[in-house]
């Protein structure tokens, strides 16, 4: 899936001004926005089978994914949902390979991750998978810009490569301007575009992200979602969000149900 | 694996966090650190110029003084009091002597009565209860045999003594001894000879109840107060020719006085008035100037003392016994006095002349008739006086030793200035240039009661010996030697350092080295501490940043070299603070006392032209890698535990415990 170059211009020029201000015009003329799309059908890119998680707390046993299998297409727009302790976010970072399934398979792009050697799993990450996170988790000391470099300074990308993906990045999250700001100076829903475009240094295939509106009102969570969707219509990038907003579900192409650990 | 210049970007990104906690952390490891590597500094700067004196003022000889350990028992001493075979050799020699001596009065033709002769044994009223009766005696020093028996002893003693001058010799010959000097005592005590102060004699201070004037017995004593005491010995002018002053019209005027070297202290007291002379300046340097003002107003100043014999001092004896015992008897009427009495001299170191003689004819008789036996014999000593004319020739400097610790250069200059033992010093070759009836040798060579020539002869006595190098003198006198003033430790000399406490600074050296390493555990320890405590803290605080950094694709090794760097550049700053502030207190003294030190070790080791800047700093790499690795190792060792638990742990859990 390719976006038209109107297409790119229409969200640059949307985002070169202040994101509240973007989101706002994205609510409202909802006619603007690209309709949730029927699921792709392309190749499989992430494969669950059968996966189970089991982990200790304290002396019970928590079943935290029961037998859960599916599979994500090249370029989908999933919404994994349910309650807390759904198994959700658990899902996810299976997804990500943070961690190990009990039992079952979680292949990627035919890469079992659970055969993965630790630092092949972590270059892995690094070249295929972009995190979000709720709490964004960017360096408080660092300058934007190279807070956005760090995922290429780990994937030995050329500093003068990674200086040129990094503006590319802040120019479509519209931060060019906050380039040098510290996190500090800058508003919850611009660090949080900066965390994506971090995410997106590497030029990931998969973009796994863990309540990325979770910590943000609901201007900047639409600004955020409307990201995702226009990083999955540019790149084709796969995106899989958690999210316990259904209205952020009802816009992803699929929404898959998590309820104590098996899909519903 | 991530590059050196972004591992550098993100370490540096992580000084920011925790910036108080770090700050403290440096300063205090930094503190820490820094006071002893100030320490180390001074230590080095300390010892290397102390050394560095020691070679100037010595011409790079480095003097050790060797006294033969002689066991008591050869001088007729003996705890417990003299055995039974001692008594047995005593009864014989003095029943020999007293045969001896009829035999001779017999063949002159001369009285002798027995019972004048001093017996050799007489009873202890302090032996012990458990010491059968025939054994409770002493010795009676004062018995003519006694001579006879040291001889005696000795004789039998040099046949088999190891302590000879040849045995010094092939003992310090391996650590490459260069030179021997032997120094000679002088006969002159504070009980025979006064000094003349302002040409008068106080005879009063004479004789066997005399003490020491002008200070305690100490070695210090002797030497701050050795012309009063007439203390003197005679030194090889090699040992000494620092202090000695070059010849001026005063000493090419007098040709015929003996020439000596003074200190300091007892110039001041004895000629501070007189000379006009100033006490010394308190300020550093000043002292240089009245130092040379002293030793020219000195330099060829004359001064008398005199020297009465054993038989004279008698006669005083006699005197003051005669007079104490009249005024006791002034109201007696019936108190005869002695037959034969004694006049004091009527001028200083006059004769003494008989006041009265009403001795019969026949005690008259029996007196000559002792005499001539003793002269017979060799044995008689007229009564004599001479007057010694004493030229100053060199003035050394000696530092104050009640207050040697209250500042800084008199700490120094006492721990590292001359150390030429007890008395005032006649310079050898000088004495030796002096006309012979100039020298007075009869009187400064005799030999005592309880000197030996027998020994003397033997070569068993007091040697200098000359080395190149501190570690030979060093190491001959820990491996050849006992220490001074032991008795017996199964070697047969004693040995310490002489012109100079050159050891000592070597022992700054080993000493501080010591201490630096007892000390260095203890600031690893305290900065070890804080330093764990502060980086622990830092990564562990730091668990969902390497969560993070794992989630977006860093390496467990990655992350390891991050903070390894970050730890590195804590290091890097506590070093720089500890060199900082060690480099700053060792300047700060050296600043505060270079200059005053300079002057007073000038003064402390008489080279006054020729002693360079005493320098408070020295710079030993050794112990300044030590310092730095010390550092590194530390926040290095401190990190890894907490660094190797974060990235081994699940990025999950940390991520999630917002």
């Amino acid at each position: 899936m390719t976006a038209t170059p109107q297409q790119i211009r229409d969200f640059l020029e949307l985002f070169n001004g202040d994101a509240v201000l973007a989101a706002q015009s994205l609510q409202a003329p909802a006619a603007t926005l690209p309709k949730p799309q029927e699921a792709p059908s392309g190749p499989v890119v992430l494969s669950v089978k059968d996966v189970a998680k089991r982990y200790k707390r304290g002396k019970q046993v928590v079943n935290a994914l029961n037998g859960v299998s599916l599979d994500i297409h090249e370029g989908e727009f999933v919404a994994l949902t349910g309650a807390s302790g759904s198994g959700k976010s658990t899902l996810l970072q299976l997804m990500g390979g943070l961690d190990k399934p009990t039992s079952g398979e979680i292949t990627i792009e035919g890469h079992d991750l659970s055969r993965l050697k630790d630092t092949a799993l972590a270059e892995f990450r690094n070249q295929t998978i972009g995190f979000v996170f709720q709490f964004f988790y960017l360096q408080p000391f660092l300058p934007l810009g190279k807070n956005v470099e760090v995922p290429g300074m780990f994937g030995h990308v050329k500093p003068a490569d990674r200086q040129a993906r990094v503006r590319e990045l802040l120019q479509i999250v519209g931060l060019s301007e906050q380039a040098q700001q510290l996190p500090k100076q800058l508003s919850g829903g611009q660090i949080q575009r900066a965390a994506v475009a971090r995410a997106l240094l590497n030029k990931p295939r998969i973009l796994l992200a863990d309540e990325p509106t979770g910590n943000l009102d609901s201007t900047n969570s639409a600004a955020i979602i409307e990201l995702f969707k226009h990083i999955r219509a540019t790149a084709g990038t796969t995106v899989v969000i958690v999210t316990h907003n259904p209205d952020i579900a009802a816009q992803a192409d699929r929404e898959i149900r998590l309820s104590d650990g098996v899909l519903v | 694996m991530i590059s050196l210049r972004d591992t550098i970007t993100l370490a540096r990104a992580k000084l920011h966090t925790k910036r108080i906690m770090l700050a403290i952390t440096i300063v205090v490891s930094g503190l820490s650190f820094g006071i002893l590597c100030a320490a180390g500094l001074l230590a080095t700067g300390i010892s290397k110029s102390a050394h560095a004196y020691t070679r100037t003022a010595l011409d790079g000889q480095y003097l050790v003084k060797s006294q033969p350990i002689i066991p008591p028992e050869v001088f007729g001493f003996s705890s417990g009091g003299p055995s039974a075979a001692t008594i047995a050799t005593l009864t014989t020699l003095q029943a020999t002597y007293i045969s001896q001596q009829k035999d001779l009065a017999k063949k002159l033709k001369l009285s002798f009565d027995p019972q004048s002769v001093a017996p050799i044994l007489l009873p202890n009223p302090y032996a012990e209860a458990s010491v059968p009766a025939d054994r409770r005696v002493r010795i009676n020093f004062d018995s003519p045999v006694y001579p006879l028996y040291t001889q005696k002893l000795q004789t039998e003693y040099v046949a088999t003594a190891k302590n000879k001058l040849a045995d010094l010799k092939t003992a310090a010959a391996p650590y490459g001894a260069t030179a021997f000097h032997q120094n000679q005592s002088v006969a002159l005590n504070y009980a025979n000879t006064s000094y003349l102060a302002g040409g008068k004699e106080d005879l009063s201070k004479l004789g066997p109840n005399a003490r020491p004037q002008g200070s305690d017995q100490t070695t210090y004593g002797y030497l701050t107060a050795s012309v009063r005491n007439s203390s003197y010995s005679l030194v090889d002018d090699a040992l000494i020719k620092r202090f000695i002053l070059p010849v001026n019209d005063k000493r090419r005027a007098n040709l015929a006085a003996i020439p000596v070297v003074i200190t300091t202290t007892e110039a001041m007291t004895l000629f501070g008035q007189s000379y006009n002379i100033s006490q010394p300046p308190v300020s550093a340097s000043q002292q240089i100037a009245w130092m040379k003002a002293l030793q020219q107003k000195l330099n060829g100043t004359t001064y008398t003392a005199c020297y009465r014999n054993e038989a004279e001092i008698s006669e005083l004896t006699t005197m003051s016994q005669a007079a104490a015992a009249a005024a006791e008897h002034k109201d007696d009427k019936t108190y005869v006095p002695p037959a034969l009495s004694y006049s004091p001299p009527t001028a200083p170191c006059g004769d003494i002349t008989v006041k009265q003689d009403k001795r019969s004819a026949d005690e008259k008789k029996a007196a000559q008739d002792q005499i001539a036996l003793s002269q017979a014999l060799g044995a008689y000593e007229a009564p004599q006086h001479q007057l010694l004319t004493f030229m100053i020739v060199g003035v050394m400097p000696v530092s104050p030793q009640t207050n040697a610790l209250t500042s800084l250069p008199n700490f120094m200059s006492s721990l590292l200035g001359a150390q030429y033992g007890a008395g005032a010093m006649i310079p050898q070759q000088l004495f030796g240039q002096l006309p012979a009836a100039a020298q007075h040798k009869d009187v400064l060579l005799a030999s005592s009661k309880f000197s030996s020539s027998t020994l003397t002869a033997a070569g068993i006595g007091e040697a200098i010996v000359s080395f190149p190098s501190v570690g030979a003198a060093r190491s001959f006198i820990h491996q050849q030697g006992c220490p001074p003033d032991t008795n017996s430790c199964g070697k047969p000399f004693t040995l310490e350092p002489y012109g100079s406490n050159y050891l000592l600074a070597d022992d700054i050296d080993t000493t501080v080295t010591k201490a630096l390493r007892t000390a260095l555990p203890f600031a690893i320890l305290i900065a070890g501490i804080i330093i764990w405590a502060t980086m622990a803290r830092v990564i562990i605080d730091s668990r969902r940043e390497t969560a993070v950094f794992r989630a977006i694709g860093a390496k467990r090794r990655d992350i390891m070299a991050v903070y390894l760097l970050y730890s590195l550049i804590v290091a890097a700053r506590i070093v720089a603070f500890s060199l900082i502030l060690g480099l700053g207190i060792a300047f700060t003294v050296q600043a505060l006392y270079s200059a005053q030190v300079t002057d007073y070790a000038k003064v402390t080791f008489g080279v006054f032209d020729r002693g360079q800047s005493f320098s408070f700093i020295g710079f030993d790499p050794a112990q300044l890698i030590w310092l730095v690795a010390s550092i590194i190792g530390i926040s290095l060792v401190a990190i890894l535990p907490p660094l190797l638990r974060n990235v081994r742990r699940s990025p999950i859990s940390d991520m999630r415990d917002e």
